[in-house]
C-alpha cells in the first residue's frame, strides 16, 4: 500500500489544487506553495521508508487474462533495492524542485509538479510496460505544459519537445508490442531476452529511442537547449535535469540489462556506447561557446548522459554500476547548477553571461555550491562526479580489452570531461568572477527557498565524493546481489587530505605573495587574445570630451570572449556553422524529408474530379490484381 | 426489446418527416421549435440505445419481423452487439450534434430543412446497423449517403457545391459497387436474407460468383470507409459540411456504412478469405500513413481532420484485418475512442469558425486566453487522436500495435506507431499556432460560443478521457466485448439467428 500512496497522494492533491476556485495568490503568502511543499516532503519521507525495505509489492489486476485475448495489464507496483532508490531520487528532486519554485504563483504550476512527480514514481515503481508507457506519456503532456509555462514565446519549444519525447512514446508502444509476442507478458520481472533475431533487435532499437530521447542523448537531444532558452528555470531542473534522467537511465538499465540482456563488446553494446561517446562530445562542444547561462547547463545536461549511455553500453557490472552512480551523481550537481543559474536569474533578471559578472561579492553561498558542482561535474576529486567517473573509466578499460579499437570510447569521454572543466570555467568566470557589469541592479542572495536545496545539493555532491563506497556498495547490491570488485585504485580519504594540505599550502603561498609585489597583467579570458578590448572610455560633458584609461580592475570582460577563438579554426568553424543552422537535429532534417514526401502527395490532390476517379480505378485495379494473385497462389 | 427496434427508424424518419413538414407549414419561422422536437428525438433514440445494450447481453441477438414474415421471406431486424455498438455510436454522437446545433445552425437558412437531413441520415444508418437483409442495408446506406450529399452542400457556397458534387459521383460509385455485390450474391443464392446467404453458402462450395461479389463489397465499402486510395472525396466533404455535420460525417458515417459493412458482410456473412485480408491490411496500412502524412501538410483546421479521419479508419481496419480477437477488440476500441474524440475535434473547429469566421491556422492566434473552452476541448481531443496516455487513443491504438505484432505484423506495427507520432506532431502545432502563441489584434473582440456548443464540447472532452475505462472488465463484458464476440461468431451467425427465429 506504501506503493500506492506515494503514486497518489501527489495525483490528488495536485488534483485538489486544479479544482481550487482560486487561481493564485501574493508570492509571499502562497498556500498552493506550502501544500505542494508539504506533500512532497511526506513522499520523500515516505520513499525513505520504501527504501528500508527489502522488497515491497501492490498488485491490483486492472484487465487480467480472464476471457480477454490480450496481455494481462495490471497496476503491479514493484520497489526492489533497485528501483526504490530510484524513487527516493524522483521524490528528493521533486521536494527540492517544489521549495525553489516559490518565485511562482500560478496553481497550474504546482499541479503540474505535483502530477509530474506521481507519474514519476508511478513510472519507476510499475513492473508492467503497460503502467509504465502510461506514466510516460502522461510525463510527456505535462512536460509539454510545464514548458508552456514559460508564457506564448515557449510554445515552439514546447512543440518540438512534445513532438520528439510524444513521438518516441509512440514508438515505444512498438517496442511493447513485439515484448508480447516474443514472451506472452508484459510484466518486465518475466521479460529475459538475449537481441539475436531481427525482430528482439527491432524492439530492443525503439524501447532505446524512448529511453533516450527521455534522457536527452544525441541524436535525440534537440529539444533540451530549445525549451531551455524559454521554460521557467525550475522546469529545466526538474525534468531535463533530474527525472527526466532518472527515467531514461532506469529504462535504459532495464532495458540493457533486464528485459535485453546486451553481452559486453557486442553490435549493440557499441551501438549503445557510440551514441553515448557522441553525445559527450557534441554536447560538451556545444556547451563550449553557449552565450546563455541555462542553455549552456542545458548543454551540459545533454552530454552528462553521454557517459551514463556509456556505461551502460559497456554491459559489465563496473560500468552498469557507474552509469546508474553517474546518474545520480549527474542530478545531483546539475541540479544544483540550474538552482544556482535560476537564483541568479532570480536576482540579476539575465542568464546572459555578457551582462553578468562579480556575483561572488554578493552572491558567496550560490558561488560556493556553484564552484562545486562545477568541479563536481568537471569530474575534479574528491567530488561525486570524479568516483562515478573513474568508474566509467575504468569499465572503458576493461571493454577496450575486449577489442583494442573501443579505446576510441575511453578516450572521448576523458576528453569531454576535459572540455567540460574549460567550459565551467568560463561559467564561473563570466558569472562570479571578474567586475560586475555597471547595469547590474544592487543584488543579494536569493532567498531560502532557493539557497537551502543549492547547499544540500553541493554537501551531497561533497558527501558522495568523500565516500563513494555508499553509494557504489548498494548499488552493486541491489543490482547484482554482490559486491563489485574493480581494478583501479581510489582512496578518497587519502585524496581529501592531500587536497586540503594543498590547499592550505596554496593559501600560505598566496598570503604570502600579497606582501610581496603583485604581479599585474590582463585579465584572463580563456587564453584569447582580445583586440577590441574597452580599455578607454569616452565622457561627452557639454562642453569638453574626457578620454579616460581604465584601471584593468575596472574593466568588465564579460566571459562570452572564452574559447571564440576555436570557432575560427577552419574545420571547426564550419561545423558550428551548420550546427548553427540546426544541420545536426535529426528532428528538423526529418521535418525537411516530411515536407518533400507531402508536397508529393498534395500534388496527387489536385481537387479535380477526374484526377480522383483516375485513382480510384487504380486503386480497384489494385484490388483486383491482389484478389487474383491471392486465388492463383 | 424487440418490439422497439422498428422505433429507430419509425423515430427518426418520422421525425424527419414531421420536422420538415413543420418547416414548410410554419414558413421556416420558429426554430425553436425544429430545435425542440429533434433534440427530443435524438434523446429518445439514445435512450433506447442505452436500454438495449442490456437487452443483448446473452449472444443471441435480438430479432424483429418486419410485417411478420418469417426468416427468411421477409426483412427482419437484427440486433447483436455489435449493432449495439454502432447504435450507441450513431445516437450518442448525433445527440451532442444536435444540441450543438442549437446554437451552431442559428447562421444558416432552414435550420428545419437541416433537422430534416440530419434525422434522414441518422435513420438511414441506424437501418444499416440493425437490418438483417442485404438489399435492405443498401436502401439504408442510400437514404444515410444521399442524406449526407446534401447535408454537405447545406452551406451552398460554390466550394461546398462542389465537393458535394464529388463526394456524390464517387459515393454513387461505390453504391453502385455494392448493389451489384447483392446483384451477385443473389444471382448465386437467391435470397438476400444475411443469415441465409450465410447459410447457403456454407452448404455449397465457393464460386467465381462469390469471389466476385466478395471483390465487388471490398471496393464499394472501402469507398464508403475512405480507405486510401479511394479517399478523395472525403478531405472535400467533410470540411465543407456545417461543423455538426462534419462531427457525424467523420465520426459515425464513415464508420457506419464502411466499416461496419465490412464487418458483417466479411465476418458474418461471407466468411473473411485471405484476398480480403491481405487488400485490407495493405490498405489499412497506407491510409494510416498516407493520411496522417497529407494531415501534417494542412492549414485549414477542417481539413486536417478529415485527413485524420482516414489514417484512423487506417487503424480501425487494420485490427479488422488482422482477423485476431485482440484485433477485432482493439479495432472495436478505436472506432468508439475515434467517434468521440473525432466528433469533438469537428465541434471544436466549428467553435473556433464559429467565433473568429477562419479556420486558417495561419490567421489564428493565441486563442486560449478568449477561447478556454474551445482550447480545452482542442487539446484533449488532439491528445487523443495523437493516442496520448491517459486520453482513450493510448488505449485502442496500443492495443492494436500489440494485436498487429502479436499476429506477426511487424511493419503495420511500426508503421502505427509511426502514424501516432506524426499525428501528435500535426495537432500540436495546431496548438502551437492557434491556441498559445500571442493574440492577434482583430481577434481580441472574439467571445466564446454559446451555451450548448460547449456543452457538447465540454461532454466530450469528458468522454474523451473517460472511455479509455471502457477497457475495464466491468465495462468490457457488456459492451466492447459484445460486439468483438459477434464478429468472432464469424458464419455461425447464421445458426444463431435460425435457432432464434425458429427455423431449425
Amino acid at each position: 500500500m506504501l506503493l500506492l500512496y506515494v503514486v497518489l497522494l501527489p495525483f490528488f492533491v495536485g488534483l485538489i489544487l486544479l479544482l481550487y476556485p482560486k487561481k493564485e495568490f501574493p508570492s509571499y503568502k502562497n498556500p498552493f506553495y506550502f501544500l505542494t511543499l508539504a506533500t512532497t516532503f511526506l513522499g520523500f519521507i515516505i520513499s525513505i521508508v520504501i527504501l528500508t525495505f527489502n522488497e515491497l509489492h501492490y498488485y491490483l489486476p486492472i484487465v487480467s487474462n480472464y476471457s480477454w485475448p490480450g496481455p494481462e495489464l495490471s497496476l503491479n507496483l514493484v520497489a526492489t533495492k533497485f528501483s526504490a532508490l530510484f524513487l527516493l531520487g524522483v521524490n528528493l528532486f521533486g521536494l527540492l524542485v517544489t521549495s525553489f519554485s516559490y518565485i511562482y504563483k500560478a496553481k497550474i504550476y504546482f499541479t503540474l509538479l505535483l502530477w509530474t512527480i506521481s507519474a514519476s514514481s508511478l513510472a519507476v515503481l510499475a513492473d508492467n510496460l503497460f503502467m509504465l508507457f502510461l506514466a510516460w506519456g502522461a510525463i510527456a503532456i505535462l512536460l509539454y505544459f510545464l514548458i508552456l509555462q514559460g508564457g506564448s514565446k515557449a510554445a515552439p519549444a514546447a512543440y518540438k519537445t512534445l513532438v520528439m519525447v510524444g513521438g518516441s512514446d509512440a514508438l515505444m508502444l512498438v517496442g511493447a508490442g513485439i515484448l508480447y509476442y516474443l514472451t506472452k507478458t508484459l510484466n518486465m520481472s518475466q521479460i529475459a531476452l538475449l537481441p539475436h533475431t531481427p525482430l528482439e533487435i527491432l524492439a530492443f532499437i525503439v524501447l532505446l529511442i524512448g529511453a533516450l530521447t527521455k534522457a536527452g542523448a544525441v541524436p535525440f537531444h534537440t529539444w533540451i537547449p530549445d525549451s531551455a532558452e524559454v521554460a521557467p528555470i525550475s522546469v529545466m531542473a526538474l525534468l531535463p535535469a533530474s527525472l527526466d534522467k532518472i527515467l531514461g537511465i532506469y529504462l535504459l538499465t532495464r532495458i540493457t540489462h533486464d528485459l535485453f540482456h546486451i553481452a559486453p563488446a557486442s553490435g549493440l553494446s557499441i551501438l549503445v556506447m557510440a551514441i553515448g561517446a557522441l553525445t559527450v562530445i557534441i554536447g560538451v562542444s556545444m556547451a563550449l561557446v553557449q552565450k546563455d547561462l541555462i542553455k549552456l547547463l542545458s548543454y551540459h545536461a545533454i552530454s552528462q548522459v553521454g557517459y551514463m549511455v556509456l556505461g551502460l553500453g559497456t554491459a559489465l557490472s563496473i560500468g552498469v554500476v557507474g552509469a546508474i552512480f553517474h546518474m545520480f551523481n549527474n542530478t545531483l550537481y546539475k541540479t544544483c547548477l540550474f538552482f544556482c543559474g535560476g537564483a541568479v536569474a532570480y536576482r540579476t533578471g539575465t542568464t546572459k553571461l555578457e551582462k553578468l559578472g562579480g556575483l561572488i561579492n554578493y552572491m558567496p553561498l550560490t558561488f560556493i555550491s556553484a564552484l562545486i558542482s562545477a568541479l563536481a561535474i568537471s569530474g575534479i576529486p574528491p567530488f561525486n562526479g570524479y568516483a562515478s567517473k573513474w568508474l566509467l573509466y575504468q569499465s572503458e578499460i576493461l571493454v577496450s580489452n575486449i577489442n583494442r579499437v573501443n579505446v576510441i570510447f575511453l578516450i572521448l569521454a576523458m576528453f569531454g570531461s576535459v572540455l567540460t572543466l574549460a567550459s565551467f570555467l568560463k561559467v564561473l568566470h563570466s558569472v562570479f568572477l571578474g567586475s560586475k557589469p555597471t547595469e547590474l541592479p544592487k543584488i543579494k542572495e536569493a532567498g531560502w527557498g532557493i539557497t537551502i536545496p543549492m547547499l544540500i545539493l553541493a554537501a551531497l555532491c561533497v558527501f558522495l565524493g568523500v565516500y563513494p563506497s555508499v553509494m557504489i556498495n548498494y548499488l552493486a547490491h541491489a543490482i547484482y546481489g554482490v559486491n563489485i570488485s574493480y581494478p583501479g585504485f581510489y582512496t578518497p580519504g587519502l585524496l581529501v587530505v592531500l587536497i586540503t594540505l594543498g590547499i592550505i599550502l596554496g593559501f600560505i603561498i598566496f598570503s604570502v605573495a600579497r606582501l610581496l609585489k603583485p604581479r599585474e597583467s590582463e585579465a584572463f579570458i580563456g587564453g584569447e587574445v582580445l583586440s577590441e578590448s574597452p580599455k578607454v572610455t569616452l565622457t561627452f560633458n557639454r562642453t569638453q570630451v574626457t578620454l579616460k584609461t581604465l584601471n584593468p580592475n575596472e574593466v568588465h570582460y564579460p566571459g562570452t570572449y572564452f574559447y571564440d577563438g576555436i570557432k575560427k579554426i577552419s574545420l571547426i568553424k564550419e561545423t558550428y556553422d551548420l550546427a548553427g543552422k540546426k544541420y545536426f537535429d535529426l528532428y528538423e532534417e526529418l521535418k525537411k524529408a516530411l515536407l518533400v514526401i507531402i508536397a508529393g502527395l498534395r500534388k496527387i490532390h489536385s481537387g479535380l474530379l477526374q484526377t480522383y476517379l483516375g485513382w480510384l480505378f487504380l486503386g480497384m485495379l489494385a484490388i483486383i490484381v491482389a484478389f487474383l494473385v491471392a486465388i492463383f497462389k | 426489446m424487440e418490439k422497439f427496434l422498428p422505433y429507430f427508424i419509425i423515430l427518426s424518419l418520422g421525425g424527419a418527416f414531421i420536422i420538415y413538414l413543420l418547416g414548410a407549414i410554419l414558413k421556416n419561422r420558429y426554430s425553436k421549435i425544429a430545435d425542440i422536437i429533434a433534440n427530443i428525438i435524438f434523446l429518445g433514440g439514445f435512450l433506447l440505445t442505452l436500454f438495449l445494450i442490456p437487452a443483448v447481453k446473452n449472444s443471441a441477438p435480438l430479432l424483429y419481423f418486419m410485417g411478420k414474415w418469417r426468416v427468411p421471406l421477409g426483412i427482419t431486424l437484427v440486433v447483436d452487439g455489435l449493432s449495439v455498438l454502432m447504435l450507441t455510436i450513431i445516437w450518442g454522437i448525433g445527440l451532442l450534434s444536435a444540441i450543438y446545433s442549437i446554437n451552431y445552425m442559428d447562421k444558416f437558412t432552414s435550420k428545419y430543412k437541416f433537422y430534416a437531413l440530419l434525422l434522414l441520415m441518422t435513420g438511414g444508418m441506424s437501418g444499416v446497423a440493425i437490418s438483417g437483409d442485404l438489399f435492405n442495408m443498401y436502401v439504408f446506406i442510400e437514404i444515410a449517403a444521399i442524406a449526407s450529399y446534401v447535408l454537405v452542400a447545406f452551406g451552398v457556397d460554390a466550394e461546398e457545391l462542389e465537393a458535394a458534387f464529388k463526394y456524390m459521383v464517387i459515393g454513387s460509385i461505390g453504391s453502385l459497387t455494392l448493389l451489384l455485390a447483392i446483384a451477385f450474391v443473389y444471382a448465386r443464392t437467391g435470397t438476400l436474407n444475411m443469415a441465409d446467404v450465410s447459410f447457403s453458402l456454407q452448404a455449397h462450395a465457393k464460386t467465381g460468383f462469390m469471389l466476385l461479389s466478395s471483390l465487388l463489397f471490398t471496393i464499394g465499402f472501402l469507398i464508403k470507409a475512405a480507405l486510401v486510395p479511394f479517399h478523395f472525396w472525403l478531405p472535400d466533404a467533410h470540411p465543407s459540411a456545417p461543423a455538426p455535420i462534419s462531427a457525424m460525417l467523420s465520426g459515425v458515417v464513415i464508420k457506419v456504412l464502411g466499416v461496419y459493412g465490412i464487418m458483417r458482410i466479411f465476418y458474418n456473412v461471407l466468411g473473411f478469405t485471405e484476398p480480403v485480408k491481405t487488400a485490407l491490411l495493405i490498405l489499412a496500412g497506407l491510409s494510416m500513413i498516407v493520411g496522417v502524412l497529407l494531415q501534417l501538410g494542412q492549414n485549414d483546421i477542417k481539413r486536417l481532420l478529415a485527413y485524420c479521419s482516414i489514417s484512423q479508419i487506417g487503424y480501425v481496419l487494420l485490427g479488422i484485418g488482422l482477423n485476431t480477437p485482440l484485433g477485432i477488440f482493439g479495432a472495436m476500441f478505436h472506432l468508439v475512442n475515434h467517434a468521440i474524440f473525432k466528433s469533438l475535434l469537428f465541434l471544436d473547429s466549428g467553435a473556433i469558425e464559429y467565433t473568429t469566421h477562419s479556420r486558417n491556422i495561419n490567421e489564428l492566434s493565441g486563442l486560449k486566453n478568449k477561447l478556454p473552452v474551445t482550447t480545452l476541448g482542442w487539446v484533449v481531443g488532439s491528445f487523443g487522436a495523437s493516442g496520448l496516455p491517459p486520453f482513450n487513443g493510448f488505449f485502442s491504438k496500443l492495443i492494436l500495435i500489440i494485436a498487429a505484432a502479436q499476429a506477426g505484423q511487424y511493419i503495420l506495427a511500426v508503421i502505427a506507431g509511426l502514424a501516432a507520432a506524426l499525428t501528435l506532431a500535426s495537432f500540436i502545432f495546431v496548438h502551437r499556432k492557434v491556441f498559445w502563441g500571442t493574440l492577434l489584434e482583430n481577434l481580441k473582440l472574439i467571445r466564446e460560443s454559446p451555451g450548448f456548443m460547449q456543452a457538447s464540447i465540454i461532454i466530450l472532452s469528458a468522454l474523451t478521457i473517460l472511455s479509455g475505462l471502457l477497457i475495464l472488465p466491468i465495462f468490457r463484458i457488456n459492451f466492447l466485448d459484445l460486439a468483438q464476440n459477434a464478429l468472432l461468431l464469424g458464419t455461425n451467425y447464421a445458426y444463431l439467428v435460425f435457432s432464434k427465429a425458429g427455423v431449425f
